[in-house]
């Protein structure tokens, strides 16, 4: 795995178009819930997919862009966050640093 | 590089399926910013080497993935709205169910009255979720054989 590409979105809207993204080697995808106690807040109403890459990181996320571009231009879901990040890499800290 | 391992994957081979399923359901996104003096390093061996292992205390914390940005990462953003513009890095743990939320928090109070809990990264927010489903690619299973950004 070389990161995650995790997506946060406004509405509800199957995310399985990106799996066929090439370097996606799977996902999950959540519907938004309350925060449990004793946190405090609620994600209702969003959604969350989170993309589990094994191939060049930017690579990907080039081809994953048009996907959710088309994806938003229909207007089911907005997108809030959609963003790579890289996977730390145990005893490899800094290579991957904000 | 890449390693193809043999056979074919455990999501399209009954047998391995019938072993059983994973119960990990809820996904909570822990969102934060940089470390603002600069010590994401200090903070992320903390992290990784000693809070996640004892984590795994709570019983219904089934997984933990730590992701960081990078400047490159977040030029390549699709969507960034100003209430997530300033998330550096990601933790995605996942549960079995919300009851296992609150030994989570328990612990984290239990850390920082403690001294445990340092540095901090200041908090962006939470997103939390329940699994509304998993796909795996079809196809090939092979998985990097070097490290992110390696050769």
């Amino acid at each position: 795995m070389t990161g995650a590409y995790v997506v946060i979105e406004e509405g509800r809207e199957s995310s399985a178009d990106l799996v066929d993204v090439p370097g996606v080697a799977g996902l999950w995808w959540f519907d938004g819930i309350d925060i449990p106690a004793p946190f405090k807040g609620s994600c209702k109403g969003r959604q969350i997919t989170v993309c589990y890459l094994d191939d060049d990181l930017l690579v990907t996320t080039e081809a994953i862009v048009p996907v959710l571009a088309e994806r938003w231009a229909q207007g089911g879901v907005k997108g809030l966050l959609a963003a790579p990040f890289h996977t730390i890499v145990l005893f490899e800290w800094s290579p991957h640093l904000p | 590089m890449r390693t193809q391992f043999a056979g074919m994957p455990s999501d399209d081979c009954p047998a391995i399926l019938a072993t059983g399923q994973t119960n990990a359901h809820l996904i909570f996104l822990s969102l934060s910013r940089r470390e603002p003096a600069g010590r994401d390093v200090e903070y992320l061996v903390w992290h990784t080497m000693d809070h996640r292992p004892e984590q795994y205390h709570i019983a219904g914390l089934r997984h933990c993935l730590r992701l960081a940005s990078t400047p490159e990462c977040r030029a390549a953003r699709a969507a960034s709205v100003a209430e997530f513009d300033a998330v550096d890095h990601v933790v995605a743990y996942m549960f079995t169910d919300p009851r296992s939320v609150s030994p989570f928090h328990d612990l984290y109070v239990a850390l920082c009255d403690n001294g445990r809990f340092e540095p901090k990264l200041p908090p962006v927010g939470f997103v939390v979720g329940d699994c509304a489903r998993r796909l795996p690619r079809a196809g090939s299973w092979w998985v990097p054989t070097s490290s992110p950004g390696g050769p």
